[in-house]
């Protein structure tokens, strides 16, 4: 064979590897590490091509967004949404004094206005993914009180209030710097990983099947999930956080969930909500 | 611009055609014969959320509140893609060994099911015209 021919057939090759390579499925999504920021806009493309009559705000409402006739029963629970009581209870324990006369608005910038938005994020110093609960406790700790349990009602109402000076403001979680990219990439594949009696992986329902019915329900996208917790849940009768919905789903697969602020269960809140970026935040929201 | 595709249909319907191999003599030997008794009882498997809960992913003749996530096995080919009962039971027993990556549980394999439970519903399914 001459030299050129084996060139053109090598050539030829690359182009169709090359066409092959730009057809990305829901699977390839999970299973190609190519950073964070082009992980967000493949997967925002992705659900754009799912969903083209859809816009990026739309997400917020999860799966009311799929049908006009939940969304109206969303519209007429959200008059009186039962969330409010623990948004109250939050606002009055942020507002309480320490004992030192500080208060958790002097632990951060702005008295926490539009920090959330920003949460979870990347410690640089103590190389791990830090949440509103870890901050809340954090500056109790500074202040010379014990830290809430996690998952206490308090917490929850703290986390509440916390995330709602947030309201109204799109998520926007950074991804900076080879520790921050190791925790995504760590999110990402317990995201993309098979788990539990059931075989299903988050990304089983949550991106292949977004919009399509298990039984009755309709399942809500990746997109937009993180911006309405804490949130209050019919089924859940109170309002909770994102992390145990997360206990929640390992336990419908069959799964052994893993305990609350779990260094897993962190990674995937920070790459869910690095995902959920541009998608305005609204807390307590509220869902079946 | 990159396209985005679901695994289709078309795709299931081809690996469903595929020959199985190996897994789960101990399935077929679990299928029962067919008989009106294990056509119902298989169904009840189905359609009970506690057991197969088929009617999560899949619309079944007769089913309430049924999924989509799956093919609608009310209008699935059954017989053409499988052959026989068999097959049929071995794919319910572990469905990724004939396509993998497929979204549905191992049934037999992680043990959701009896091996008599799959052969159960593998009549009902049989059943199905």
């Amino acid at each position: 064979m001459k030299k050129t021919t084996v060139i053109a057939i090598l050539t030829l090759g690359t182009v169709a590897f090359g066409v092959q390579a730009q057809t990305i499925n829901w699977w390839d999504l999970g299973n190609t590490k190519v950073g964070p920021q082009r992980t967000l806009k493949e997967f925002h493309e992705y659900f754009k091509e799912q969903f083209p009559k859809m816009s990026l705000q739309q997400y917020a409402l999860g799966s009311y967004a799929f049908n006009k006739g939940l969304y109206q029963q969303y519209q007429e629970a959200i008059q009186f949404n039962p969330g409010d009581l623990t948004l109250s209870q939050g606002k009055k324990l942020w507002d309480t004094k320490f004992p030192d006369g500080k208060s958790y608005a002097s632990c951060f910038p702005n008295g926490g206005k539009g920090v959330a938005a920003s949460y979870p994020y990347y410690d640089a110093k103590t190389h791990e993914v830090t949440t509103a609960a870890m901050s809340i406790n954090a500056c109790r700790v500074q202040n010379h009180l014990k830290p809430l349990r996690y998952g206490s009602s308090s917490l929850i109402a703290l986390q509440t209030y916390f995330t709602s000076l947030s309201n109204g403001m799109p998520v926007d979680v950074k991804v900076q710097g080879p520790g921050a990219i190791k925790a995504f990439e760590e999110g990402k594949a317990y995201y993309f990983m098979r788990r539990g009696q059931l075989n299903f992986s988050c990304a089983t329902c949550h991106v292949a099947y977004a919009g399509k019915y298990l039984r009755a329900q309709i399942i809500s996208p990746l997109l937009g999930q993180s911006a309405h917790y804490p949130t209050y849940r019919a089924a859940w009768g109170a309002v909770n956080t994102f992390q145990k919905r997360f206990i929640g789903c390992d336990k419908k697969v069959g799964a052994k969930p893993e305990k609350l602020q779990s260094v897993d269960y962190r990674n995937l809140d920070y790459f869910m909500s690095y995902i959920s970026n541009g998608i305005k935040i609204n807390v307590p929201g509220y869902r079946p | 611009m990159i396209k985005f595709r679901a695994l289709g249909w078309g795709q299931v319907l081809a690996l469903g055609c595929l020959t199985v191999m190996g897994t789960g003599l101990a399935v077929a030997a679990g299928i029962p014969p067919i008989n009106a008794a294990n056509i119902a009882a298989g169904r009840t498997i189905a359609f009970n959320k506690a057991q197969g809960n088929c009617l999560a992913c899949h619309v079944l003749p007769g089913g309430v509140q049924a999924g989509n996530v799956g093919p609608n096995l009310s209008e699935l080919p059954i017989h053409v893609i499988f052959k026989n009962r068999e097959k049929l039971a071995k794919f319910i027993y572990d469905p990724e060994k004939v396509i993998p990556h497929i979204n549905m549980p191992r049934f037999g394999k992680d043990k959701v099911l009896t091996n008599h439970q799959i052969g159960l519903v593998t009549d009902y399914l049989w059943s199905l015209k």
